[in-house]
């Protein structure tokens, strides 16, 4: 191996170094121990997955991966080879599976395979993002998962049996036990956790050609206890992305419906913006609206930006006529902690002023959105209309949906019947599209409904996907977003154009005053979903049916006389009429994937986030050995200038650094024959080889010879310096980053493995 | 020549030993090891073992040393009917005095070159051996000590050759270093033919040290320094020999002790006045291989394989013994 090099005489009769039939048999060994700790440690996701069939796929993987590996070890002794036949098997595998068809002989991908791993990887990161947990294992997860565990088994069999490093293989493998304590702590299953660790420690000791097995449990134990002890000290990370002082605060990204119920639920409110009108009245402030309903999820449409939609002149609020009565109002707003990338303004607004990013537009919802900076810190002015649309005028816009609205009434395939039968049921009695709805928000409002914010959670129907609607209608409970969804779904059923808006309800009035204006108080509390309903004539129209928050508009509300009382839910069933009209399904029918790599393109800010904390935690772990070594150098050098002993000191620095630098070195060597190993192996120059001749003379007086000579500390710092640098740039770059990221001094003191390798 | 001194300092130490080893190396061509070790052992008051096929120079080396030093030398060509009293002397009646006078044997020399010792028969043998342990000869009752210093060296054919009697382990003891001449290279070989062609070069061999110069330097060398760690390190290594799965024999405290005291005269020689642990490493098979037997398992049947995997097994149990690197005797 590359590693070995010519040694001093002593080193040729080692006799610890195993023979190549024994180092065969303990990879072999090695890889089978690998194989079950993947297959104990897999099970760590079912916290977050639905099923268990997603453990055969990746049990299958990792099976195929390390056998390829494994197989291509026998054939060759290059380190190289099995990492690169076990990427090749696994890239032939998720062909095979997933792109089987556009594939040549099944599993060697063309172009249009890696196209389809890519919509797969947008699909996956978009029911990722969409899904509440445990999630339903789609195609696109399924890849990923896969493709995600092949990688991890390719690394931790390169660590653990190419590189003979297996206490190295707990880094993959921890990356999986991560993942759950990830989303949440409690989410993480300690059963499986201790399995994991059992499975690592039978690794370390299939690792070692003589095994030391009271080493290996005392290892394995110490390593448990950081391994438990990380989690809990590192900051979980949907803290660390709401707490709005380092990440940019609330709603940050994806998609906002997810993370409203953590903030709702959130025991301390924190102060989001703060505000005032120029009427003195309360106002609800929007950020986005939902357009696309999946089975899965409500999913807002892509930013779409259009430099020309400045704030200063904002287009005509979408299908608002001249007949109808509004009036003018203006907000300012003071933004404190939102990462959103979308302005929180109320609607329709007609002018903003003030802001310091770039903000633009969006012509179908009114919403503004920057492409480069999130809403916290923005301070601005914002002048809307107060539209107050009479009952009449609502009644009058009878159901004509203009061509351009029949997204809105996208309904995906497979609803619970459920849905569509309780909003029928709902509103029969109404004549109008307007009556339906009102009658839809009072069936929520002054119904059988309660308001909870955790019964969801606890019955396990959190999110907004079709299922869990069906599922919140039956149990008749729980929080904003349930009861906004089920109207707009159930809107759609009826033919009523719908989306989904989410922002702020009005919040609390303060005390104090500015300029004399009411000051409102918006916080993590007053996270609100509601449902827009479409009339043409009036436009978006929105409505409250979540019980016991915000304020019903003068529109929709039944004391405002001409608003259609609907008749109790208790009231005598009426045969249910055929709709005279048919809910017209989707008119540009709704691609699921379509919609999702949308989801996917908004959730990349966050997943970014996401991937740059992995990579730092990561990266910090890796760093550790490093600077364990730097400061235990730093300290050697340093003691060693003001005079302790070479031989303690610097030599002994020395010493490790070969070892680091896989420089041949014997621990039993003499120093003179260390001193030539580490001469012939860093091929030193003429003045440098005097200076460790120099090094080497000190070393043997001090330890051997009566009385250990005078001379300066510093100089002979500077030469211990010197030896060091000479060495470091004999070896190649691989060499020496492997030394200072996996110093092997370290790891054969933790192992307590001593290799020839 | 240089007058006798009290002490030798180093410089004259060097000068004297390297005087030595040109002079003997004048006469053994290509053999530098051989003869350094040979010198070693003259220096530690040992004796040396030469082991080696018949016509390789084993005798010759052992003249060259003995013409190097002015002393008093002497030569037994062992042979199986050779009696002890001819090695050690003869009390004979002398009429004219009308008393037993003592005739001393080969044996009263500094320098005693034992030839062939393994052709004599083993009351032979031990008659040597006794007094190479003891420094004195005891005949009739009455001891006669030997000459100071006193060094054996005897030269053997392996054992597998004909009409040999192989010395027991304990008297193989006795030797303090046991070498192998081994075959010339080539170019020794050329050289050695050209060198030979008009006299031997043995004759023009003059000493280059007077006995007393020797002992002063022997003295020199017993005042080299070993630290606690070298001195632990030998212990190390002969307790590993005792452990060892693959030795039936261990090596003995007296191993231990002719270890560290070769590893003296090494250290002289290498112009140190202490002993590294490198002393210690380079000696360990000379001053052990003959010492050792190797467990049934390793033994082969002949002696030449068996002294192969015997300096392998040192070789082994030296590479895996831990050198104690201490802060030194003073900080």
């Amino acid at each position: 191996m590359p590693g070995v090099r010519p040694v001093g005489s002593k080193r040729g009769h080692a006799h610890n170094l195993p023979s190549p039939e024994e180092a065969r048999r303990t990879s072999w060994r090695v890889s089978l121990a690998l194989l079950v700790c993947f297959l104990v440690t897999l099970p760590a996701l079912h916290t977050i997955l639905q099923g268990f069939g997603w453990w055969f796929a990746m049990a299958g993987t990792v099976l195929a991966v390390l056998g390829a590996a494994a197989l291509a070890r026998v054939l060759s002794v290059r380190r190289w080879v099995p990492a690169i036949s076990g990427s090749l098997v696994l890239l032939a595998l998720i062909t095979l599976f997933f792109s089987g068809r556009s594939a040549f002989l099944f599993v060697i991908p063309t172009f249009e395979s890696f196209g389809v791993f890519g919509d797969l990887g947008q699909a996956g990161a978009a029911s990722i993002a969409g899904q509440s947990v445990p999630a339903d294992v789609t195609l696109g997860i399924a890849f990923l998962l896969c493709l995600g565990v092949g990688v991890l088994a390719i690394a931790a069999d390169f660590l653990a049996v190419s590189r003979r490093l297996p206490a190295l293989a707990a880094l993959p493998l921890a990356v999986i036990l991560a993942i759950p304590p990830f989303i949440g702590i409690e989410l993480s299953d300690v059963f499986v956790f201790l399995l994991a660790a059992i499975a690592w420690l039978v690794l370390l000791r299939a690792g070692q050609p003589f095994p030391q097995t009271g080493r290996a449990i005392g290892l394995g134990a110490s390593a448990l206890i950081v391994a438990l002890l990380v989690p809990i000290a590192l900051p979980r990370v949907d803290d660390s992305l709401a707490s709005g002082d380092s990440f940019g605060g609330y709603l940050a990204g994806v998609n906002p419906v997810l993370s409203l119920g953590n903030d709702l639920r959130r025991e301390l409110p924190r102060t989001i913006l703060t505000y005032s009108t120029l009427s003195g009245a309360p106002t609800y402030l929007r950020l986005v609206s939902l357009q696309n309903f999946t089975a899965e999820t409500w999913a807002p449409d892509p930013p779409e930006i259009d430099r020309d939609n400045v704030p200063s002149r904002v287009g005509p609020p979408p299908g608002l006529s001249a007949d109808v009565r509004v009036e003018d109002e203006t907000t300012w707003v003071d933004v404190q902690n939102l990462g959103s990338p979308w302005l929180p303004v109320p609607y329709p607004a007609t002018l903003v002023s003030g802001l310091s990013g770039d903000w633009f537009w969006n012509a179908k919802d009114l919403t503004f959105t920057s492409p480069n900076r999130a809403a916290r810190g923005e301070v601005y002015k914002a002048q809307s209309l107060q539209v107050e649309p009479t009952p009449a005028q609502l009644t009058a816009a009878g159901r004509v949906v203009p061509e351009e609205y029949s997204a809105y009434l996208a309904l995906p395939d497979g609803m619970p019947p459920i849905i569509a039968a309780e909003a029928e049921q709902v509103t029969a009695a109404a004549t109008s599209d307007y009556g339906k709805a009102v009658a839809l928000q009072e069936f929520f409002r002054n119904g059988a409904f309660t308001y909870s914010e955790t019964a969801p959670v606890d019955e396990g129907y959190d999110g907004t996907g079709m299922e869990v609607l069906a599922k919140f209608l039956d149990v008749r409970s729980g929080y904003c977003i349930h009861f906004a969804s089920a109207m707009a779904v159930m809107a759609r059923t009826l033919g009523i154009p719908s989306r989904v808006a989410v922002g702020f309800l009005p919040g609390d009035k303060q005390v104090a005053t500015v300029d004399g204006r009411t000051q409102y108080r918006v916080t993590t509390l007053n996270v609100h979903t509601w449902p827009e309903l479409y009339f043409e004539g009036i436009g978006w129209t929105r409505f409250e049916p979540t019980p016991g928050r915000g304020f019903v508009p003068t529109y929709a509300d039944e004391a405002t006389p001409g608003v259609p009382t609907p008749p109790a839910p208790s009231a005598a069933p009426t045969p249910t009429p055929t709709p005279t009209v048919a809910p017209p399904r989707s008119a540009a029918p709704v691609d699921p994937t379509g919609s999702a790599a949308d989801a996917a393109r908004q959730s990349a800010a966050l997943g970014w986030l996401w991937a740059a904390l992995v990579v730092f935690g990561v990266l910090i772990l890796l760093l550790i050995p490093a600077m364990v070594r730097g400061v235990q150098r730093a300290i050697r050098l340093r003691r060693l200038a003001r005079g302790a002993p070479l031989v303690s000191t610097g030599w002994r620095e020395l010493m490790q650094s070969a070892t680091d630098l896989a420089v041949g070195v014997s621990g039993t060597a003499t120093p003179r024959d260390a001193a030539s190993v580490i001469a012939a192996s860093a091929g030193l120059r003429a003045d440098d080889q005097a200076v460790l001749d120099r090094v080497l003379e000190r070393v043997e007086r001090e330890s051997f010879s009566r009385t250990a000579p005078a001379g300066a500390g510093i100089e002979r710092a500077d030469q211990v310096r010197r030896i060091l640098q000479s060495m470091r740039s004999a070896t190649g770059w691989r060499t020496r980053m492997a030394a200072t990221i996996a110093p092997r001094s370290i790891w054969r003191r933790v192992t307590g493995v001593s290799r020839g390798d | 020549m240089a007058q006798a001194t009290d002490s030798v300092d180093f410089a004259s130490f060097h000068a004297l030993t390297g005087k030595i080893l040109r002079g003997v190396e004048t006469v053994i061509d290509g053999k530098r090891e051989a003869v350094e070790l040979a010198l070693t052992t003259v220096l530690a008051e040992g004796h040396l073992l030469i082991e080696d096929v018949p016509g390789v120079g084993k005798t010759m080396l052992a003249k060259a040393l003995a013409r190097s030093i002015d002393c008093t030398v002497s030569r037994i060509q062992f042979t199986p009917d050779l009696l002890p009293s001819d090695v050690t002397g003869v009390s004979v009646f002398n009429q004219g005095r009308g008393e037993f006078e003592f005739k001393r044997g080969p044996v009263f020399a500094n320098l005693v070159i034992g030839d062939e010792i393994n052709r004599a028969s083993p009351k032979t043998q031990s008659a040597l051996l006794e007094s190479m342990e003891e420094g004195q000869v005891s005949v009739d009752g009455v001891t006669y000590p030997l000459a100071r210093p006193f060094t054996v060296v005897a030269t053997q054919n392996p054992v597998e050759m004909e009409g040999t009697y192989p010395l027991p382990e304990a008297q193989r003891d006795r030797f303090m270093v046991r070498i192998s001449m081994g075959y010339p290279d080539d170019l020794a070989e050329l050289a050695m033919l050209k060198r030979r062609e008009l006299s031997s070069p043995l004759d023009a061999l003059t000493p280059v040290v007077s006995l007393q110069q020797l002992s002063d330097m022997i003295a020199m060398v017993r005042g080299i320094y070993v630290s606690e760690a070298v001195e632990q390190y030998a212990v190390s290594i002969a307790q590993e020999t005792r452990r060892d799965r693959e030795l039936r024999l261990g090596a003995s405290p007296r191993a231990t002790l002719h270890l560290v005291r070769a590893a003296k005269a090494r250290a002289a020689l290498d112009g140190r006045e202490f002993v590294l642990p490198d002393d210690i490493d380079a000696l360990a098979v000379p001053v052990l291989g003959h010492r050792l037997i190797a467990s049934a398992r390793v033994a082969g049947a002949g002696s030449a394989f068996q002294s192969n995997s015997l300096a392998d097994i040192i070789h082994r149990i030296v590479a895996a013994t831990p050198v104690p690197l201490g802060a030194g005797a003073s900080a």
